[in-house]
């Protein structure tokens, strides 16, 4: 049951608290690994830093860095990112949802700002505590742990550029995985039956299609993933309904 | 190494910023105009559970930089150790614990 009783400042500092967690290390070192790829690939200082700091979405990050270290077109460079990062559409719509925002009359401005902050950890953790807090609450609580995370990755940045020589890839390595495995493990538990049955066929799908599409599988898996699990779902409501009738 | 002059290099920072900022800024245009608790809404939602599952199964089948440097089947093997921890126990930090666990041993011990 969601607790009503809690103060706002109280939620952004809980929302603070569960950054200041498994999350934000995780995070944090997946940002890491980014400064050492992007320093590798030629990237100087401000360009990794003002890469994190406004794409703020790994996939496209990595996809940049890469490509930039082959000598890429911007045109390839552009066209790349915003393919890694279009799920991003899909995610702000659903955090917007969860958070309830259209109810909360904010200006554009303020919406854009909130959302840039949405990146996977935010947004499967916001998914994550739905069963908690009331969309009320979910705001300052998601508010809290979208910046915490925020400079998590920031720091996490900075520390992979200075200090590339000095971590050991066999603790970042273990450290990295931690990204992947927390995302995971918080959507196959999603409150919605579909959202599971969604992340299953998705999840198993996608590494298939990377075979034989590449970059295009994740939004082929989406798609089918989540057609299938809304059309497996509402075939099975139909029947349960007629078995009532 | 790098063939970018410094305005291209940076050409190239606003272009990956731009290539991410359209998709936010037509999602945040767009939630406003998809009924909550819909139809499209919940197609929406299953999709995005989706594709996250997807990039976050591309990681672990297909890593780039030091995770790659591992072995796919340890790297199964700890997830599969947190999937079922997740499920029985029912605890977040448990199966994060057994899964990097797992896999830091599997890692630890069989070598590269």
């Amino acid at each position: 049951m969601p607790d009503t009783s809690m103060a706002k400042g109280q939620l952004i500092r809980r929302g603070v608290v569960d950054a200041v967690n498994i999350p934000g290390f995780a995070l944090g070192s997946t940002m890491t690994g980014f400064a050492v790829i992007a320093k590798e690939a030629g990237f100087d200082f401000w360009m990794i830093v003002a890469t994190t700091a406004s794409v703020w979405g790994l996939p496209g990050q990595v996809a940049f860095a890469s490509l930039y270290a082959t000598g890429a077109s911007l045109m390839l460079i552009f066209v790349a990112v915003a393919l890694a990062n279009m799920r991003m559409m899909l995610m702000v719509i659903s955090g917007a949802d969860i958070l309830h925002l259209r109810e909360r009359n904010l200006p554009l401005w303020r919406r854009v700002l909130m959302m840039h902050f949405l990146a996977i950890t935010s947004w499967a953790q916001i998914g994550f505590m739905q069963t908690r807090y009331s969309p009320d609450q979910l705001v300052p609580y998601y508010t809290g742990f979208s910046l915490m995370i925020f400079v998590f990755g920031m720091t996490g940045t900075v520390a992979g550029f200075f200090f590339d020589d000095l971590i050991p890839p066999e603790f970042l390595r273990i450290i990295i995985f931690i990204t992947p495995i927390y995302i995971l493990m918080l959507v196959i538990n999603s409150r919605q039956t579909i959202n599971r049955l969604a992340v299953v066929i998705g999840g198993s799908l996608c590494p298939f299609f990377y075979l034989g599409l590449g970059s295009w599988s994740v939004l082929a898996a989406g798609l089918i993933g989540g057609s299938m699990a809304m059309g497996l779902f509402t075939y099975h409501q139909r029947r349960n309904a007629n078995d009532i009738l | 190494m790098t063939s970018y002059s410094p305005t291209e290099a940076w050409a190239a920072v606003a272009l990956a910023f731009l290539g991410t900022f359209i998709w936010r800024f037509l999602g945040v245009l767009l939630a406003e105009r998809i009924t909550p608790d819909g139809p499209l809404m919940q197609w929406i939602n299953a999709v995005a559970y989706s594709m996250v599952a997807g990039v976050m199964m591309l990681i672990l089948v297909f890593p780039g930089g030091v995770l790659g440097t591992t072995q796919l089947d340890h790297r199964l093997l700890g997830f599969a150790v947190g999937v079922v921890l997740m499920l029985v126990t029912k605890k977040l930090w448990l199966a994060i614990l057994g899964a990097i666990g797992t896999f830091a041993i599997a890692v630890g011990f069989m070598g590269v």
